[in-house]
């Protein structure tokens, strides 16, 4: 006759008795299994009653409420730092590690911006250039000469088209020293070409040049046609009419460049899935989370238990039938579970780095605020002989 | 082959059921066998002097009927029926097999078998004749229907029996 094993009042752990094993080498948890394994028992209801679980429930629920635990606290962790941990080695473990603040992510992200703005970042400007034609104004950028071959199959996005109006620097003449632009070159053969313009800055204050060059400018802008271009799918318009030939260069970025950029970099934390946060070992959680633990552990064997009593909605006994607590056990389970995620998720997000500044910030201010009431000293080691003073002089 | 009430289910039915009569209902009651072999009978196989075994403590769930009180001419007259119940495997383990006939005592009070009910399985299957094997289902109760026999035709107690003053040493027989 078969007799179900029931708890027998008494268990012994040894590795291997979980399900998973995760730690089953911590000795603390090897002792605590017992202990939890007859504390559950007693919740239960042993020995008045007998619990329709063997050791080897209690130690499967044990080791799923020391996983359940290490996993919140591991959520938290993630959550709260990924985005210092992207792009940072998987390697190392970071679980129960403070995580030093850095701006890496946020640069990193600023770079993408750099990129648009022509001013750094992930992808390679390149050039490229158009031959000009007398009389042309419009272009196909088919026919553009690549300084990389083989991107004259890539789709290609043109960041910066060079033509402009000739700096007006180059176009000044320097009237004490009559030669025009031949005294530029001169000076710029001299290597002294940085002090332009001329030699006359040793009689003329600055705002003249400043003066000269704006005057040039505005005649470039009032006087004559604008250096201007159109852009309009692959066709390059430009003005004014071109009046001789030279090169327009421009310079380019692949789609092919910029999407390269986006991959990551191998053995680096990209998401959730590969942020370094192993499982906490169990003798290193402090007395409250144990105490979580326990207590989910009795959640899930209420749960087991409730599962195991419910298979059969009636059980039969001699000329009747009993209806055993199952349902109510599972609700109770359901109900106690729920409770205590809440609970560790609201302390977890208690501790949060923003709400440990915001709670920094609001002291900080209380403690200014009550300062703030503490009587201002008057000093009146000075002000006693100035009355004296002033008071014999009245006399 | 079923998926339900395998040996693992039947377990826990057992589990269950031993809690629940052993320590949590806990109500007893002697099972006296007749012993056929050892009782004197009439040519028509009748006997007024019953032999029964030695009486066997086992748990049952017990539901007795009300009294029922008649007044005849020689004398007011009580009747009962009850019924036990008996966990089958009980009867196994004590070796106890009950039959029409055998006789119950609850509470100083003696009944007579007068019917078995031997039809409540789980699933529908009772392991020991069923057509899937010994695997699955289980035969849970033997129900015993019985009326409450006086005592003294058990001769089970003593009854009406007293010391001779002249015999020593001995008591009158039972029953007189």
């Amino acid at each position: 006759m078969e007799i179900i094993p029931i708890y027998p009042g008494s268990s012994s752990f040894y590795p291997g008795s979980t399900p998973f094993g995760f730690f089953d080498d911590d000795y603390t948890f090897q002792d605590h299994a017992d202990k939890v394994t007859g504390w559950c028992a007693n919740r239960l209801g042993y020995p008045i009653n007998d619990v329709e679980l063997l050791p080897i429930h209690f130690y499967a629920c044990f080791e799923e409420a020391t996983l359940e635990y290490s996993n919140q606290v591991n959520q938290f962790s993630i959550r709260d730092n990924m985005m210092l941990l992207q792009g940072t080695p998987t390697g190392s473990n970071l679980t129960g590690k403070p995580v030093n603040p850095s701006l890496n992510r946020l640069i990193a992200i600023s770079k993408n911006y750099g990129t648009e703005a022509g001013s750094g970042g992930y992808v390679t400007y390149k050039s490229a250039s158009i031959d000009v034609k007398t009389g042309q104004q419009v272009y196909n950028l088919e026919n553009l000469s690549y300084e990389v071959a083989s991107d004259s199959t890539k789709t290609i996005e043109i960041k910066k088209i060079y033509h402009t109006t000739p700096p007006a620097i180059i176009r000044y003449f320097d009237p004490f020293v009559g030669t025009g632009l031949g005294s530029q070159q001169l000076l710029e053969n001299f290597g002294w070409g940085n002090y332009s313009p001329g030699v006359s800055f040793l009689m003329m204050p600055v705002y003249a040049d400043l003066l000269r060059l704006q005057a040039i400018e505005f005649n470039d802008l009032i006087r004559k046609s604008g250096y201007s271009f159109e852009l309009t799918g692959n066709k390059l318009k430009i003005l004014p009419i071109p009046t001789y030939d030279y090169k327009i260069y421009l310079d380019y970025i692949t789609t092919e460049d910029r999407s390269a950029s986006t991959t990551n970099v191998a053995s680096t934390v990209g998401d959730f899935s590969n942020a370094p946060y192993e499982l906490h070992r169990y003798s290193y959680i402090n007395p409250a989370g144990k105490q979580w633990i326990f207590k989910y552990t009795l959640s899930l064997c209420k749960e087991v238990l409730g599962n195991i009593r419910n298979k059969y909605s009636s059980i039969p006994i001699p000329n009747s039938e009993v209806t055993l607590n199952g349902a109510d056990l599972i609700s109770q389970a359901q109900t106690e579970k729920e409770a205590l995620i809440s609970q560790l998720r609201e302390n977890l997000d208690a501790v949060s780095r923003q709400a440990q500044l915001a709670k920094l910030t609001e002291e900080s201010d209380n403690i200014q605020s009550q300062l703030n009431k503490v009587p201002m000293p008057i000093y009146i080691g000075a002000l006693v002989p100035l009355l004296m003073l002033a008071t014999a002089f009245l006399i | 082959m079923a998926l339900y009430g395998s040996k693992r289910d039947v377990a826990l039915f057992r589990s269950l059921n031993k809690e629940l009569l052993h320590r949590i209902i806990d109500t007893e009651v002697l099972a006296y066998k007749l012993n056929l072999s050892s009782t004197q009978v009439n040519i028509y196989d009748e006997s007024d002097t019953k032999v029964y075994n030695e009486p066997i403590l086992i748990y049952s769930l017990i539901t007795l009927d009300e009294q029922q009180w008649t007044s005849e001419d020689y004398g007011s007259d009580v009747t009962q029926t009850s019924t036990f119940a008996f966990l089958r495997d009980d009867l196994i383990e004590k070796d106890f097999r009950p039959e029409i006939g055998d006789v119950i005592e609850y509470r100083s009070r003696f009944f007579e078998i007068d019917s078995l009910i031997e039809n409540q399985t789980v699933v529908g299957k009772d392991p020991d004749s069923s057509f899937t094997g010994p695997n699955f289902g289980y035969n849970v109760s033997i129900i015993c229907q019985a009326h409450m026999t006086r005592q003294s035709k058990l001769n089970i107690v003593k009854t009406r029996f007293g010391n001779s003053v002249s015999i020593n040493n001995s008591t009158l027989p039972n029953n007189l």
